[in-house]
Order: C-alpha cells, then sequence, then structure tokens
C-alpha cells in the first residue's frame, strides 16, 4: 500500500469518498474521542440530522439536501444542485451510503455512484483563476498525486518524462492501473496500447482522471449487504430516514418508467435464453443501473435491432442506466437503425471485435457459456467456431436447447423416443440457418 | 493394476521413499488443495488438505499415485468439498507452457493416433474420425524430443527475458521455474500482489505477453499518402518490439526473411510476388529502421500486407502460453517433486540462469542415470519412436520384440504405454 500523504480537509469536504473521511467528519462534530456507544450507528446517523438540521435556511439542512440528492438520482441527473465543499456535502454521504443500502434499489445505487465520479471527474478537470497566475488547474498533479495514494493506488508524478514528445506527468504501478483500467472498456486501456516501461505505466493527466473517476465509481456503490436486519429496523424508525424512505418511494414512482425495464418480458423477439454471455452481461449491467461503456451500448443497441426488436424497446435498455436522457437515446438508436442519417441499418459486431472491446464474456463465471469456447457441435462430433453473437451463437444455441429437449422426452415402452416432433424442430432450425 | 502398472507403482513408490528427506518444499502447504490419480482407483482424488509436509509424504509414499496435483490457490479450508467452501485467499500467477499448444513440425514426425476400434495408425494429430470405420475414439501417443522441449526452453525466455523482467521489473528471485516432467515448464509469481490479481487483470497481462489486442489506430500505424508511417527501434512498448524484431529479422539475410515470412508459425504465409518485393527493399527498410525512420514506403505493400507482417513478427515475440491457466484462478498444477505419470520424468525446479544447461532428458530423470539397474520389456505399441535418455538415444525399437534397456529408458516407455514389462 503506498504511504498515506496527509491531505488538506477540504478535500474531505469536496470527496467525501476518500478514505479517512468519516475521521474527518467525527472530528469536526468533536466526537473523535467519544466512546463506541456514543458513535454507534443509530446515535450517529440521529446527530447528524440534529448537527445539520437547519429550517431557515434550507440549503444548510442535510435531511434536504439528501431529498435533493436521491431526486437527482431518480431523474437521471448527472450532477450536485446543493454545494460540493461544506461539511454538509461530507456529512451526507455516509447517510446516503445507509439509506441506498437500507432501499436496496440497484438503479438507484449506481445512479449515485454515477453522480459521485462525475462530479470527481469535473472537479479535477477544473480551472482556477487568479490574477497572479491566470487560468490553471484547481488541482495540480501532486495533488492529483495524494488522491491516488489514499485510495490505494501507487502513481508518481513525474514532471520532465517526455516520450515521442509527449510529456506522461503520471506513471502508475501496473498493478493499480490494472486493478482500474480492466473495468474500462476499449483498446486505449489495454495494457498493450500502453507505454509500459520497468513496471510502471505512463500516462497523461487525464488518464490519470478517468482512471480515478472510475475507481469512485466503484468506491461509491452502496454496499446492499452491510446492514443486518435488526439494525435496518432501528434506522428505519430514525424519523428522518423514515421520512426520506418515504419522500423516495414516492420519487420513485413518479419516475416509474426509469426503474421498470422491459428487458426480461416473456413475448421477446429472442427469448433471453438465446442471448449470448456478452450481451446478458451487459443487459444484466443496464438492468442493475450500471453506467454502460460506449462500446457496451452500441453492442446491445445492434443487437437488439439486428434481431427483430424495435425502436422503443431498444430504448428501453437503456432507461435504467444513470445518465439516460430519452431524445438523445431514442436519436442514437434510430441512427443505429437507419431511421436517420444516410439510412444505413448498422450490422452486429462479430466475436472479435467484441473480444478486443473486452466485452467477450465467454467464460465468466456467471454468463459464460461453453457454447461461445467449443463452439457448436456438428452431427459429426466436430465443432463449427462462434464468430458472431447473432449469427452463429443464437443458430447453435436453439439446437443446443432443442438436443436437450429431445434428450428429456421419455421413452415409450419399446424404448424408442417419441421425438418426430423435436426431430422436425431441428430441421427447422437448419432450414433457418441455410436461409441467413 | 496390471503386471506393468504394479511395476510402474512400486518404482514411484521406491522413488517417493528414497527422496521423503529432501523433497521440494511446497510454499503455503497447509493453504492448497491437493489431487491425485492413483494407479488402483478411477478419476481424480481431489479436495486433499494436509497440515504439514508430512502427511503429504505419507501419502505420496502409500499410493505412489500416477500422476500428483496441488493449487495454484491459497484456501482457508482447502480440503472443502465445494469450491464456494473452501475460502478463496489468493492464487498464485501461473503460466503454463507446453510444446503441446505450439504448432512444431516434430508433431507430424513422432506423435501419432490408433483407432480403438479398427486399429488404423494415422500420424500427427489427432483427427475428427478414423478416416476407415469413422470412429472418434483415440488411443495418443504423445512423444518427446529435444525438438518440442527447445521450442518451450525458447517461450520461457520469451516470457521471462522480453515481458516479466523487462516490462514488468519482476525480479528474478520472485520467479519460480519448474520443468512440468513431459513436455513444458510451469513459471509461478507467487507475490502477494500477483495473488490478489482477479480474472481481468490476469487477463490482461496474459494478453499483453501473448500481444493480443495491439491497436494499429492507436499507435499511430497508418498510411501517410503512398507510404506507411511505422514504428522505430527506440520506440517503448510493443511497437518498438515489432520494429526490433523486425529489424533482427532483415539483418539475418535474405533466406533467412523468406523463411519467416513464407512459413509462419500461425496463419498464412506472406504471398509471394510481395514477399520478394520486401526481399528486394531488405537492405533500405534495414537502413531506415537503423536511423529510426518510421516511414517504409514499399510500392505494392498495402495496409493489410504489412499489418500480415506485423502479426508474423507479433508471433515471433510473443511468448506462446496456455493463456487459460494463467487466467483461472483455481487451477491445479503439477506437484514439485512427483512423477510425471506419462513420461515417468520428475517435476523439477529449474533456476532461470541454469535453464539453457538444463536438459529435461538427463535432469528430470527419475532414477540417478548411473543406475545399472535394467528393466526388460516388450514392445506393445506398432511404433516406438526413438528417445534419448542422458546421452544416447535409443531407436529403432520393433513391435513386439523384447528389449532389455536401462531403467530410466524402461520407466519411460512404460509410462508412455509403448512397451509391457516382461516378467523374469
Amino acid at each position: 500500500m503506498p504511504s498515506q500523504t496527509p491531505l488538506p480537509k477540504q478535500y474531505f469536504y469536496t470527496f467525501p469518498w476518500l478514505n479517512g473521511s468519516s475521521e474527518i467528519l467525527l472530528e469536526d462534530m468533536g466526537l473523535l474521542s467519544q466512546s463506541n456507544e456514543a458513535t454507534s450507528v443509530v446515535n450517529m446517523i440521529k446527530k447528524l440530522f440534529t448537527e445539520f438540521h437547519n429550517l431557515d435556511q434550507v440549503e444548510n439542512d442535510l435531511e434536504y439536501r439528501i431529498t435533493e440528492f436521491l431526486k437527482q438520482c431518480a431523474e437521471s441527473k448527472e450532477k450536485f444542485t446543493t454545494s460540493t465543499d461544506d461539511i454538509i456535502h461530507l456529512a451526507m454521504y455516509p447517510l446516503l451510503q445507509i439509506i441506498l443500502s437500507l432501499l436496496g434499489n440497484r438503479i438507484l445505487g449506481n445512479a449515485m455512484a454515477n453522480i459521485y465520479a462525475k462530479h470527481c471527474q469535473e472537479e479535477l478537470r477544473s480551472h482556477s483563476t487568479s490574477k497572479q497566475h491566470g487560468s490553471r488547474n484547481k488541482y495540480n498533479d501532486y495533488q492529483i498525486q495524494s488522491i491516488c495514494h489514499n485510495l490505494g493506488l501507487e502513481c508518481l508524478v513525474t514532471p520532465r518524462n517526455m516520450i515521442d514528445h509527449i510529456i506522461y506527468p503520471f506513471q502508475m504501478d501496473f498493478q493499480s492501473y490494472l486493478s482500474v483500467a480492466t473495468k474500462l472498456t476499449g483498446d486505449r486501456w489495454k495494457l498493450i496500447n500502453r507505454i509500459f516501461v520497468k513496471g510502471k505505466v505512463n500516462l497523461i493527466r487525464d488518464d490519470v482522471i478517468l482512471l480515478l473517476r472510475e475507481m469512485v465509481r466503484n468506491k461509491t456503490k452502496p454496499d446492499y449487504k452491510a446492514i443486518d436486519p435488526e439494525l435496518k429496523k432501528k434506522i428505519e424508525d430514525i424519523p428522518e430516514i423514515s421520512q426520506i424512505l418515504e419522500r423516495v418511494e414516492k420519487i420513485v414512482e413518479q419516475n416509474s418508467k426509469k426503474f421498470t425495464s422491459s428487458l426480461f418480458i416473456a413475448d421477446e423477439k429472442i427469448e433471453y435464453e438465446l442471448f449470448p454471455p456478452c450481451m446478458k452481461m451487459i443487459l444484466f449491467r443496464a438492468s442493475q443501473g450500471e453506467n454502460l461503456s460506449h462500446n457496451e451500448r452500441l453492442a446491445i443497441a445492434f443487437y437488439f435491432l439486428n434481431t427483430n426488436h424495435s425502436i422503443e424497446e431498444t430504448v428501453d435498455i437503456f432507461r435504467t442506466i444513470p445518465d439516460f436522457d430519452e431524445s438523445i437515446a431514442r436519436y442514437q438508436v434510430e441512427f443505429a437503425a437507419g431511421s436517420r442519417g444516410k439510412g444505413k441499418k448498422y450490422k452486429m459486431y462479430n466475436c472479435a471485435k467484441l473480444r478486443s472491446f473486452r466485452l467477450c464474456k465467454a467464460d465468466d463465471p456467471k454468463f459464460g457459456d461453453r457454447l461461445c469456447i467449443q463452439g457448436g457441435k456438428r452431427k459429426d462430433g466436430t465443432f463449427q467456431p462462434i464468430k458472431n453473437p447473432i449469427n452463429d451463437y443464437v443458430f447453435w444455441k436453439k439446437v443446443e436447447l432443442q438436443r436437450i429437449h429431445r434428450s428429456q422426452i421419455p421413452t415409450t415402452l419399446d424404448g424408442s423416443k417419441t421425438s418426430q416432433t423435436s426431430q422436425d424442430s431441428v430441421s427447422s432450425v437448419h432450414s433457418e440457418k441455410t436461409k441467413k | 493394476m496390471n503386471l506393468t502398472q504394479y511395476y510402474l507403482y512400486k518404482l514411484f513408490q521406491a522413488y517417493y521413499k528414497a527422496h521423503l528427506k529432501n523433497y521440494p518444499t511446497i510454499s503455503d502447504l497447509p493453504n492448497r488443495e491437493f489431487a491425485f490419480i492413483r494407479w488402483d482407483h478411477p478419476g481424480m482424488q481431489r479436495h486433499i488438505g494436509y497440515p504439514n509436509s508430512n502427511f503429504l509424504l505419507d501419502y505420496l509414499v502409500k499410493y505412489a499415485p500416477r500422476h500428483s496435483y496441488r493449487s495454484a490457490t491459497i484456501y482457508s479450508t482447502p480440503s472443502a468439498d465445494k469450491m464456494e467452501h473452501k475460502g478463496y485467499l489468493g492464487c498464485d500467477f501461473v503460466v503454463d507452457i507446453d510444446s503441446d499448444h505450439i504448432p512444431t513440425s516434430c508433431q507430424h514426425r513422432h506423435n501419432y493416433v490408433i483407432c480403438k476400434n479398427c486399429g488404423k495408425l494415422l500420424l500427427g494429430d489427432k483427427p475428427e474420425e478414423c478416416p476407415d470405420c469413422h470412429s472418434k475414439k483415440f488411443k495418443k501417443i504423445v512423444w518427446i524430443c529435444d525438438e518440442c522441449l527447445n521450442v518451450s526452453k525458447e517461450q520461457v525466455h520469451h516470457l521471462i527475458d522480453g515481458f516479466l523482467l523487462k516490462d514488468f521489473n519482476i525480479p528474478l528471485s520472485a520467479i519460480k521455474l519448474n520443468f512440468s516432467g513431459h513436455r513444458g515448464y510451469h513459471v509461478r509469481i507467487e507475490s502477494k500482489v500477483f495473488r490478489s490479481l482477479d480474472q481481468e487483470e490476469r487477463r490482461e497481462i496474459a494478453d499483453y505477453v501473448t500481444g493480443q489486442g495491439f491497436s494499429y489506430n492507436i499507435w499511430n500505424y497508418k498510411p501517410v499518402q503512398s507510404n506507411m508511417s511505422g514504428f522505430r527501434i527506440d520506440q517503448p512498448g510493443w511497437p518498438g518490439k515489432i520494429a526490433r524484431e523486425f529489424y533482427k529479422v532483415l539483418s539475418q539475410g535474405s533466406d533467412y526473411t523468406e523463411n519467416i515470412f513464407s512459413n509462419p508459425r500461425y496463419g498464412n504465409p506472406i504471398r509471394s510476388n510481395v514477399l520478394r518485393i520486401l526481399i528486394e527493399r531488405r537492405i533500405d527498410l534495414i537502413r531506415k529502421l537503423e536511423n529510426k525512420n518510421p516511414i517504409w514506403g514499399i510500392p505494392h505493400v498495402g495496409p493489410t500486407t504489412w499489418h500480415r507482417i506485423f502479426e508474423i513478427l507479433r508471433d515471433l515475440i510473443k511468448a506462446d502460453i496456455d493463456v487459460v491457466v494463467s487466467i483461472d484462478v483455481h487451477r491445479l498444477i503439477r506437484l514439485e517433486g512427483s512423477i510425471h505419470g506419462k513420461a515417468g520424468l520428475k517435476v523439477v525446479d529449474v533456476p532461470y540462469e541454469k535453464l539453457d544447461e538444463f536438459d529435461p532428458l538427463t535432469d528430470a530423470l527419475t532414477f540417478p542415470k548411473e543406475s545399472t539397474n535394467k528393466l526388460t520389456i516388450k514392445i506393445t505399441a506398432p511404433i516406438c519412436p526413438p528417445i534419448r535418455i542422458g546421452k544416447i538415444t535409443y531407436d529403432n525399437f520393433q513391435p513386439d520384440e523384447e528389449y532389455t534397456v536401462p531403467l530410466n529408458v524402461g520407466l519411460f516407455l512404460l509410462c508412455k504405454d509403448v512397451a509391457e514389462l516382461i516378467k523374469n
């Protein structure tokens, strides 16, 4: 672990997800040396609401801030509407973690993580202006380095590190780099496409900011199993909490479209069972309200549009993701479907392309499928590789399912299988493939 | 157990008994899962844990298993019979290099299959089905020769020299190397950092050392008017590796260059007319590479051909590893110090500095090479390819003939299942 460089207190107000922020909060409230009982979760929650209760200036009221923030999450807004540099901003973070854990709503939880991640990115990219220095980065490279260290990322500032006429002001240990970069899709994050020398990945400033953004996204996702039922009851009985929960319920109701998805309804064009692992993973992530990468969005849209789903159904996939904007999503889906622009309908990516985007999940423990790895088993026992998630996968999955179905048909008394119908259906799959 | 198997069991047992005192130490032994394939029991016995090495050695002496494995993973309860109950604590980073996965010319000379149905013999790899009776069941004979052992060794050098030491900056002392007991090597890194890597992070390392996912766009490799903007030999990362390999190939002469691009290990060769142009411009290209000039303009050689040239160069640079092994965090690997039941050779530690002088067919023999013990065997397979043990190559084995051979030679042939023991 990197050594902890002390960070200015203001950083903990602005970035409440930093390690050590709860100690700063307790210190500011004069509770650092209090007994365990005084700082128990329930007592702490009550104290926070008492300490930051201000109905005269609603902006400084903790309950108001939390409610406003949750409204932002529910409406897919990606910004804080209240101050992000005061102690209340710090105080609301642990409470939001608790409230979202109580709610168990993954879509809201991921929307919260998305807002914190985007805020981190924007804040670290921002500039400050002064008469003496003009406009310059609000956070210098060393300050970014300190934030990395606080989060356990081994990253050093290397001011004069010029390679091929480009200055790479940061070097990150490959282990730290991989721990975050593997969560990002796209060729540019692959180690092979980085200047990687002697265990260090050379990075420009904006790369480090994007890596921090992803780190924050993962760190701020609520732990839905953190609170046991007994404690949950006690927390829900706190009046401020119960009021917030009640309000959130209403907000969710008002935004019901965002919280319901047509992804897994029974009358899909291609049944969910026939979806390849890569698409199942993207759908799962979308259904949990996780932020999808650009490539993930394109892949799932191309998949839906090329499996006879309507534009409406395709737009529906994105309703649950944190930055959903219906008009933008609809425009882009229509473009991909060929209803706009030059009228060209985009084809589905092939497996090689998906692999290069790191979206192939053939061996994923949850969604993986042996079919993708070994290929479709032909009648003669040989295997045909799966090269395309629609043409090849769907065809061979149908064959596989029908073979399973056929093997489960009970045998008659004379030992023969009553399999005329299933034999027919395999033939129909073959003829379908021939047509394609 | 037939007579041959019983004798092999006794030989293995004698080996383990003789090595009780100097048996290699297994790191974190109480946290490892062990697994065995015994002579007297079908299938694999797994989910076995030992509190210390005495228990392991007792088992090895008692059952002298045909194959012995231990987990690369460390668990809090390694003997739990379900993976989710084992308590995953971390997994060493393991790289398996085996000439089984690498196309070599010798495979077609010494590997063969026999159809279990009609007895048809076919040289090379296992076909989909027997051309005569269409059966899909074969007995496979995989042999060992200097060529395949050297290919594995070469790939270990690629991995350790080319990637782990230079790029990943891993100290040599942290890299453990074993001969696998058959046709390859296992490279292990047991540091805390590597043990904590998840599957995706391991995949990324595997992709890096195998050259997967290289993006021409990102590295700015593109046609500029009629030229190609290529790479420079002093560039860091993979572009520099490709440029340096290209320089190395071109510098070794026209014949060498032609051979590399017309006989690639993987994929299609470069078309002969294009290759001729490339060779004609060889000196010019060498000069450009030496001058670190990345603009390589050759008429009639377009971006697709350049990409293919780079793929061939990539395959020369990469470490040809079994990627699945490196990604898997629940892998069983051969137990150090055990005997490989398919070759009768030992799984031994090989210090990397001594890899070049390490000769598996001398240094991994189970019994002392100076042993005067002999075995009388009868060749049962239709073909028994030559085998070098120590400095002597044993060949001209004929089917159904009996031979009296040194103990290590007999052990190898019996383990390979091409011979049976003759009772004296």
